[in-house]
């Protein structure tokens, strides 16, 4: 434990320094995600003149939280696998697959330092949209940090499968662009109450947040123990994939390759 | 002692069956420095990442103190790697930032007086809070090198540490590297092309030729069978060149 605790501090020590080194392309990234924020909210303002206060009140909502959940889900998803591929185009990946710890591991301690980072973005550009928008939502910050547990679990599942079909597959990187509209996707597939699409990965940690904060719905015990036993599921099915693809790679000797 | 028991290893290039590495043992001691030889494609690189756990094997095994290397997070504590050269670093950090990284990933927490010494032995202390990304190419092979050595394990694998590097940096290198082995009784594994590397660091040689063990000796009984004074003139004599 000891071990992984010097990792992560390490991990997080350099995620700081490359922020700060490249702080430059850390505030366009920001800008981007502000300006998007920005035309979004005046979309939702102009369909507003059509419908009720009470659906623009919860279309905004739903917007504010939907950002939060599609950040968390999309740079953590983007940072395992820009990790690993970075490190496969480097040489860094032979240093971490011949980590006594092994990669899988070091790739869910570096996941979880990146996501101290993604914070730190979603704390400057979640309050800027409420003062925006004008809407101001109160997180519980108890049962936010009880519905983030399952979101991220899920997303570091499904981003060490992908990240483990890159050491095989080298051109998938290329498509990784196409991720947001999949992510997009499971994030608004009906999943609540549950569904068949529920035992899709993302969909109901997604929808459990953007429900439960918009007061759609309440926080059951019932949906609490779905939402962990899946989210660990996928976990543990990433941790199991990555396994198998790098045990893939280093059969056929491509692990280096790119 | 680290033992390479009948490692075999096939690949398949292009719906060709390509053996990579045949049946190969070696038994190196602690202390010694082992010289890998041979043509481009003859396995030399894919043995080392057979060794090092990067590759793995079809057949055979290989053993660190009777540590198995299917016994990997042991073994792997055993050992470090240099495959890529700079690659193998972040150039966005500085060279003293590169060992502490490197060595934080593997859970090592060392203390600026412990890296310090491989920026003094290195000679990287006028750059070492430059960023790698603008130190020259020796320099960055320096920083790599330096951070395989300052993770202080029990045996090191290399794949051409002097790779495309001047003669003089290539002899600080070698210089650094052979007062190192002889010093901390480590195990060095090294792939190289480099004659004056072999000739300077090798207690031991192994030519290797499609897969297999040619030649295992020292530098000097090589040139003897040969009957050549230097061990460029040997090899390229034992390949027909000459």
């Amino acid at each position: 434990m000891k071990r992984v605790i010097t990792v992560f501090l390490n991990e997080l020590k350099y995620s700081f320094i490359i922020l700060n080194r490249y702080r430059i392309n850390w505030m366009f990234g920001l800008s981007n995600l502000f300006l998007s924020v920005l035309f979004l909210n005046l979309g939702i303002k102009s369909f507003g003149n059509y419908v009720t206060e009470n659906v623009l009140d919860l279309k905004l909502t739903q917007m504010i939280i939907g950002l939060f959940v599609f950040i968390v889900i999309a740079e953590g998803l983007n940072n395992i696998i820009s990790k690993i591929t970075q490190a496969k185009q480097s040489g860094v990946l032979e240093q971490i697959i011949v980590n006594p710890l092994g990669s899988k591991y070091i790739f869910v301690i570096k996941f979880f330092a990146d996501f101290v980072i993604v914070f730190i973005s979603i704390a400057i550009i979640i309050p800027l949209t409420m003062i925006i928008t004008s809407k101001i939502i109160s997180f519980n910050i108890y049962k936010l940090i009880i519905l983030l547990i399952p979101l991220l679990f899920c997303t570091l599942g499904v981003g060490l499968i992908l990240g483990g079909a890159t050491l095989v597959f080298k051109k998938l990187q290329s498509a990784t662009h196409l991720m947001q509209f999949l992510i997009l996707t499971l994030m608004v597939i009906p999943s609540y109450p549950i569904t068949p699409y529920s035992f899709l990965p993302i969909t109901v940690e997604s929808m459990a947040i953007n429900k439960v904060f918009s007061s759609q719905i309440s926080l059951s015990f019932g949906l609490l123990a779905f939402l962990y036993a899946h989210s660990f599921a996928y976990f543990i099915l990433g941790l199991l994939v990555y396994s198998k693809f790098e045990d893939y790679a280093k059969t056929k000797g491509i692990l280096g390759h790119y | 002692m680290l033992i390479v028991d009948r490692v075999s290893k096939k690949f398949n290039v292009n719906g060709k069956e390509k053996i990579a590495v045949d049946n190969v043992s070696v038994k190196i001691k602690k202390g010694e420095t082992v010289c890998i030889v041979g043509p481009n494609g003859a396995g030399k690189t894919t043995t080392v990442k057979i060794c090092s756990g990067f590759v793995s094997p079809d057949s055979g095994n290989v053993y660190y103190d009777s540590i198995s290397l299917l016994n990997r997070k042991k073994y792997l504590e055993k050992i470090s790697v240099l495959f890529e050269g700079i690659r193998s670093i972040n150039w966005a950090l500085t060279p003293l930032e590169n060992m502490e990284y490197l060595s934080g990933l593997r859970g090592i927490k060392k203390n600026k007086k412990d890296i310090e010494k491989y920026i003094e032995m290195f000679e990287l202390g006028d750059y070492k809070n430059q960023q790698c990304n603008s130190l020259s190419r020796g320099n960055q092979q320096k920083v790599a090198i330096a951070c395989c050595l300052c993770l202080e394990t029990d045996a090191v694998f290399m794949d051409e540490p002097t790779l495309g590097l001047d003669m003089e940096i290539s002899h600080k290198i070698i210089k650094i590297l052979k007062t190192y082995a002889q010093t901390n009784k480590k195990i060095f594994v090294i792939t190289t092309h480099d004659s004056d590397f072999i000739e300077e660091i090798a207690d031991k040689v192994l030519i290797i030729e499609k897969g297999k063990i040619m030649f295992e000796g020292s530098c000097e009984e090589f040139k003897a069978v040969q009957n050549t004074n230097t061990f460029k003139e040997a090899y390229l004599k034992y390949r027909g060149v000459l």
